[in-house]
């Protein structure tokens, strides 16, 4: 049986503050991966992960998730947001002023108390001494894990976070992308997370889609991805042992930031 | 002070509190949908919301007294219907009152839901919640400035409202004679002492909801700023 993908086929222009770029995507992904999508400021991430989630519309093309049928300009068809079962961190978090975090995680489930699924939740976020507190109450690194935990309060077929992790310090930032790492098998989600962080991208990720200028560039599994393009995400990467097989493809053993990645380079791309 | 006086202040405020409350649930909807409408046709429905503002009263008076006149569709309908009559009568100040302070309870509430950002709905839709849910549970407790600043406002302008009553309403002790009308026919009358004592009362009152308004709007600017 053929792996269940997400196939996005849309084009939508992007207004950006002094120009504008054309979003033109047609794409087939794995579903029920752990996806990191990265690329440059203003290459169209937050833009896609919009049209993904019916938050913004395409100006035309298509988006199926498995078997369903999401958005289709072409046939004026949408599927409304709320159908979707998706969860979704905002760069800016977007959480609710009027609630506590326990009434965030409440809301989405329409729960009167927490249940053990929202209790670990809490627990792996460390959110627990902190169940009484509004937003303007809490840190930036502590408002960005109520917004996860709200996104993941509803135990959504689809993860999409913007920049998700990205207010943490680094030793929660491990704990949170290796318990979101857990979470997607087990309940076999979809995630999809914006990251610059080369790490991420090539430790936790099942795929990589790499965007630039609206176009994706590179979409695959992170050891397949080209040496040059991880220079184009981090600081320099060191090659620091490369070995040949017999079909003609290469290993490569690279050094980036101070820890060493794996990648394969197939024969196809070998000149 | 005479019976009369306490019978004109006490329906000058069971007209502006029944506006208010009828105001409130007809704007909540329509200042929400307005803020979040993306069409062309905006404009006109936001000019159409704000004429009250710009037209003398005895120009909406006038309408009003035409469209109210017995002998139309509608007040024959609702005659037969409903047994109202909208001309000289209370349920006709109402809506006359409701038509004219509109735009006081629907601007402050549109300012209010277009001024929070825009992905706070988009949460709450994400989490599989409604429109209506939203705009209950989320957007509609994080706009109490403005709610507060719709009710003030639709209120003391109901009170204060005088052409559109004398040309729909008339003069009725108990049934359209309100405070402003009252002050009118006070003067009129040479009765000063009067008059000046529902002036008294109408200028309290408005000073105690202009510094409602202000107060609140004060005490917003400092939480925001401590945030």
């Amino acid at each position: 049986m053929n792996h269940p993908i997400i196939h996005i086929q849309v084009s939508k222009r992007i207004q950006a503050a002094t120009s504008s770029f054309l979003l033109n995507l047609n794409e087939k992904i794995p579903s029920r991966k752990f996806i990191i999508l990265t690329g440059p400021s203003g290459s169209g991430k937050s833009t896609l992960l919009k049209l993904i989630a019916g938050l913004d519309q395409p100006d035309m093309g298509y988006i199926h998730f498995e078997q369903n049928l999401w958005t289709d300009l072409n046939n004026h068809q949408i599927l409304p947001i709320r159908k979707r079962k998706i969860g979704m961190v905002f760069q800016d978090y977007a959480l609710f002023p009027n609630m506590t975090v326990k009434e965030h995680l409440l809301f989405g489930p329409r729960l009167k108390k927490l249940n053990p699924y929202l209790e670990e939740i809490l627990e792996i976020l460390e959110l627990e001494d902190f169940l009484n507190r509004y937003p303007a109450n809490l840190s930036g690194g502590q408002q960005q894990r109520v917004a996860l935990g709200r996104a993941l309060s509803n135990q959504p077929n689809m993860l999409l976070l913007d920049e998700a992790l990205s207010a943490l310090d680094t030793v929660l930032r491990k704990k949170i992308s290796s318990f979101l790492v857990e979470f997607q098998k087990k309940y076999e989600v979809s995630i999809i997370l914006v990251s610059h962080q080369i790490d991420e991208i090539l430790e936790i990720a099942d795929w990589v889609c790499l965007l630039e200028n609206g176009k994706l560039v590179q979409s695959g599994p992170p050891h397949l991805i080209p040496l040059h393009k991880i220079n184009t995400l981090a600081s320099k990467a060191t090659l620091l042992k490369r070995h040949s097989r017999d079909d003609g493809s290469e290993h490569l053993t690279i050094l980036v930031e101070g820890k060493s990645y794996h990648l394969e380079v197939p024969s196809k791309d070998l000149k | 002070m005479d019976w009369e006086f306490w019978q004109t202040l006490q329906l000058t405020f069971r007209l502006a509190g029944l506006t208010t409350l009828l105001l409130f649930l007809i704007g909540v909807p329509f200042a929400f949908y307005l803020a979040f409408l993306k069409s062309p046709w905006k404009p006109i429905f936001e000019s159409l919301i704000s004429l009250p503002l710009v037209l003398p009263p005895t120009v909406l008076g006038f309408y009003l007294l035409l469209i109210f006149n017995p002998e139309t569709l509608l007040s024959q309908w609702l005659n037969e219907v409903f047994g109202v009559k909208l001309l000289f009568s209370f349920p006709g100040l109402v809506l006359a009152s409701i038509i004219y302070s509109l735009p006081f309870m629907v601007q402050p509430l549109q300012t209010g839901f277009e001024n929070l950002p825009s992905n706070l709905a988009e949460s709450s839709y994400l989490l599989g919640k409604s429109k209506a849910t939203t705009l209950i549970k989320i957007l509609i407790p994080n706009i109490k400035p403005a709610i507060l600043s719709g009710i003030v406002l639709s209120f003391a302008h109901t009170v204060g409202e005088f052409g559109v009553i004398l040309m729909i309403g008339g003069n009725i002790p108990g049934v359209t004679k309100v405070a402003s009308i009252a002050i009118y026919d006070e003067v009129e009358s040479l009765n000063y002492t009067t008059a000046n004592q529902y002036a008294l009362i109408l200028i309290g009152m408005s000073f105690i909801f202009l510094f409602l308004i202000y107060f609140n709007n004060y005490r917003t600017n400092r939480t925001r700023k401590k945030q």
